[in-house]
């Protein structure tokens, strides 16, 4: 037994408690891919800061907050937060041997083997008592249903206020109006919960920074697109995934990789145009098999670095509707999928797409057809493949190998 | 100028030999086993024995199939993708879709006028709707999986198979037998429900006529006829659809 009757962990809620047993789970990092950085400035900012926001998540007195994928982690910063996302503790976890006991919590603990590897993962890292106790919990309901479940779960394990809001799938102007409506509504909700009060001043130095680093981030990707510096796409990809845009670090860490960048440049350091594969779909860490594989014979553009939702800057003047629009944005809903995969292929040049299937993922649905028929359309190759990046008993790399090799032999 | 195929399959290894990418002179099919690189190594002798000839006299080895990479006398290898896609347009270059039902896999594969992979999907996930399924219902009936096809003709209503598993498939089987369903209907059943599985497939990557098959399955006449009923469409089978990946390989040489 992990968890009492009334879902409460038996060993305690305790972030001393909590740390010492992450400590213990993740001793068995996978190192045995590891890749020398190609920017190693900015690797190592990224790598420290990572480091850095893991162990003040465990300090007492920091406040922490889990967050799916589409909320603004710009309005928690204001409030001096520190936000996890469920994936990104998946992806933590994935990387580690300590994923197979997540996952074999979670059947022992009666979740269904179907629903995503990473609901599950996330689920079975906190039966295993290794997460941060959370001082709030902030997620939509739409369109990721187990998501927002998987949420209330954790505020019931944790004992900790959920708060909860709707994307709309569509962007009209009603739309983007009521769901920044809920982002000032979730704005109470914290005051209320950590008894600060919103600091306007503070919100406006938030917006700023995101807006700087993204700036950077922008800058950077224009040089992408146009020539090919080998492990760029790829740290593009990986800064997308810190996700923390809004805190001062995440100016250094642009900042840092568009100087690299520009020096690569100066040097000459570009490689000759090999042929571009879209990335489309959840990605796993640069240790995994299957992205080892392709970027040897390939370069890898990862779609999630050039998604609308994830780019644009935030309207200082109307903050929350951009948010809002942004969060809209994100949302995978088919039309959007084609028209911005469509985009995307266009302004990076890309000869092939490569769909990868998440086993489980509801949102999957309409995307695969959607992405198909634009490939279709546009005359570029297409290729779906079924891929668990945590579940190891979900996929088998010599199957996916098996089709890229077909693949590639027909580009 | 001499080239040998070599297709290393999840069951079966196959190997063909080619003289000036004209003419097949020898062909030769042997279970895999546990060793892949034995089993090529034994289908290449027993190849060239056929065809009467050393192997000095070999220019080129292509290798394919899940085992492609992992033989020592290979020149080069290829995937099963555009192995079969090159056999079939070697074999009968009028075909613009090829279904490949192999062992443990399935595929569909749109060729362009040239023999080349315009698209494909595989089935590789799940052995209901392979080879393998076939194995396992014929041993659950009792009978010899090449007298199948011949089994299904006298059949007078199909047995409907409704498992997409083929573990689950082979329960549903025994409690058909258990109720006395014929055996001709069972067998029947389950040649219907490979091919709609198939027919999904084909239907995914679309399909251009004319349809060819390969793969072992293909010399099933029972999944030929359950096929070209739902599809109402000529199924094309060549004189050699088991080979087809081997033939295709030696092609590439
Ligand atoms: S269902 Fe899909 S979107 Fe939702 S958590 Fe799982 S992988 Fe993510």
């Amino acid at each position: 037994m992990i968890l009492t009757r009334e879902f409460k962990l038996i060993d305690g809620n305790d972030r001393k408690l909590q740390a010492r047993k992450m400590r213990e789970n993740l001793t068995s990092y996978n190192m045995d891919n590891y890749i020398e950085p190609s920017f190693p400035k900015t690797a190592r900012y990224r790598s420290l800061f990572n480091a850095y926001y893991i162990t003040e998540c465990f300090k007492e007195q920091t406040k922490v907050a889990y967050v799916g994928e589409v909320f603004p982690n710009e309005l928690l910063f204001a409030f001096g937060f520190i936000s996890l996302n469920f994936e990104s503790i998946s992806t933590l976890f994935s990387q580690s041997e300590a994923i197979d006991m997540c996952l074999r919590l979670t059947e022992e603990n009666y979740l269904p083997r179907d629903l995503c590897s990473s609901v599950r993962a996330a689920y079975g890292a906190a039966l295993a008592n290794c997460l941060p106790r959370p001082d709030m919990i902030i997620i939509n309901n739409h369109l990721c249903d187990g998501l927002s479940k998987l949420g209330f779960q954790f505020s019931k394990i944790y004992d900790t206020v959920y708060s909860t809001f709707n994307v709309p799938l569509q962007e009209t102007d009603e739309s983007v109006a009521y769901l920044a409506e809920q982002f000032q509504h979730v704005l109470q909700e914290i005051e209320q919960a950590t008894g600060m009060a919103y600091d306007d001043a503070r919100f406006r130095q938030v917006i700023a920074l995101s807006n700087e680093a993204k700036d950077y981030f922008l800058k950077t990707i224009d040089i992408a697109k146009k020539v090919h510096i080998p492990g760029l796409q790829r740290e593009l990809y990986e800064i997308m995934a810190v996700n923390c845009w809004g805190m001062k670090e995440m100016v250094k860490i642009c900042r840092t990789l568009y100087d690299e960048t520009q020096e690569k440049l100066a040097a000459g350091e570009t490689a000759p145009r090999m042929k571009r594969m879209l990335w489309v779909g959840l990605a796993p860490d640069q240790s995994h098999e299957m992205v080892q594989y392709l970027e040897h014979k390939i370069e890898l553009v990862y779609w999630t670095t050039y998604w609308e939702g994830n780019l644009m800057l935030l309207d200082s003047g109307q903050t929350l509707e951009t948010m809002a629009r942004r969060s809209i944005s994100y949302l995978w809903n088919s039309v959007r999928m084609r028209e911005q995969t469509a985009y995307v292929c266009d302004e990076n040049e890309i000869d092939c797409i490569i769909l990868v299937n998440t086993w489980g993922c509801r949102n999957m649905m309409g995307l695969g057809q959607a992405v198909r028929e634009m490939a279709l359309l546009k005359k570029i190759k297409f290729l779906s493949v079924d891929v668990d990046i945590r579940d190891k008993n979900n996929y088998s790399f010599s199957q996916v190998k098996n089709r890229i090799d077909a693949f590639l032999e027909i580009l | 100028m001499i080239t040998v195929g070599i297709d290393i399959g999840s069951l079966s290894t196959k190997s063909a030999v080619l003289k000036d990418k004209q003419e097949v002179l020898a062909y030769d099919v042997i279970y895999t086993g546990g060793n892949n690189r034995q089993s090529a190594q034994t289908t290449f002798r027993n190849v060239l024995d056929k065809a009467g000839l050393t192997e000095d006299q070999v220019d080129v080895v292509v290798t394919t199939g899940y085992g492609r990479e992992n033989v020592p006398f290979s020149n080069k290898n290829f995937s099963e993708i555009t192995c079969h896609a090159k056999g079939m347009y070697f074999l009968n270059p009028e075909i613009r879709t090829i279904l490949d039902i192999g062992g443990q896999d399935s595929k569909a594969i749109q060729l362009d006028d040239d023999g080349n992979v315009l698209n494909f999907l595989m089935n590789d996930k799940c052995a209901a709707g392979c080879g393998r399924f076939l194995d396992i219902i014929a041993r659950a009936l009792n009978v010899q999986l090449e007298e199948m096809g011949e089994i299904s003709l006298a059949s007078t209503s199909a047995a409907r198979i409704s498992s997409m598993c083929s573990v689950f498939a082979e329960t549903e089987v025994v409690s058909l037998v258990a109720v006395g369903t014929p055996a001709p209907d069972i067998v029947k059943g389950v040649h219907d429900s490979i091919a709609t599985r198939s027919i999904a497939l084909l239907k995914s990557v679309g399909i251009r006529e004319p349809l060819g098959m390969s793969g072992g399955v293909a010399k099933n006449i029972g999944i030929i006829n359950s096929l070209q009923e739902k599809l109402k469409m000529k199924v094309h089978v060549t004189d050699y659809p088991q080979v087809t990946g081997a033939i295709g390989a030696a092609y590439l040489g």
